[in-house]
């Protein structure tokens, strides 16, 4: 991944996130720099909004969540989609 | 199919919403980007190649955490819209993961968010699967 153009908005979200989680749980949230622009019930609403409101540009929807999921793509991540014998 | 896995024709587009934000700009829509997708039930999430989401100027809307060999990689997460053209199922996604797939004949990898609202049935015997929606 080149330079997290969304720094500034997982910045933000870390310093307010128990704020976030005592208010919005499992809720996905739109913030855009420094501020919050709303909560939605899925990301796609959320990503509707944000694009009406910033039109092509970067911001961060993310989910309220206590734990951060982590993914596992195991061929992917190994080298093995298409190893051959 | 033992040898190139599962695999899906896929095309993969701007999601509806950014679509009709480039309408109302009087933008032109980028071209859908086609070809095969891998089903990979050993993944969490779907993925699709970077570089066919950097040729769609689709920006990110989130970062997620993957676990690798060499260990935690961050990866950006990005809205798009996937379409299968033999089923022809329309699918708008909240986010999918970007992945470096560069030398692999695949451009996307179907993981368990997208399966988790399909029969998929996988006939090794025969060479075949089944997907059912």
């Amino acid at each position: 991944m080149d330079n997290n153009i969304l720094q500034k908005e997982l910045e933000y979200y870390e310093k307010n996130k128990q704020s976030f989680l005592k208010n919005y749980q499992n809720q996905f949230l739109l913030i855009k720099g420094e501020e919050l622009f709303g909560s939605f019930t899925n990301e796609v609403d959320a990503y509707k909004t944000g694009v009406e409101k910033f039109g092509n540009e970067a911001f961060l929807i993310k989910q309220v969540v206590k734990k951060e999921t982590i993914q596992t793509n195991y061929s992917l991540y190994s080298g093995l989609i298409h190893a051959s014998l | 199919m033992r040898v190139a896995g599962p695999t899906i024709n896929i095309e993969i587009s701007i999601p509806q919403s950014l679509a009709e934000e480039f309408i109302k700009n009087n933008k032109s829509i980028p071209s859908p980007i086609v070809g095969l997708a891998l089903i990979d039930t050993g993944a969490s999430s779907s993925c699709v190649d970077n570089s066919a989401i950097k040729g769609l100027d689709i920006k990110p809307i989130g970062i997620i955490d993957t676990m690798t060999p060499a260990g935690p990689k961050q990866q950006y997460r990005y809205p798009a819209h996937f379409f299968f053209p033999a089923a022809k199922i329309n699918v708008d996604f909240g986010s999918i993961t970007g992945a470096d797939l560069k030398g692999q004949p695949i451009m996307a990898l179907i993981g368990r968010d997208i399966l988790s609202n399909f029969i998929f049935v996988y006939n090794g015997t025969l060479g075949v699967y089944t997907i059912g929606y």
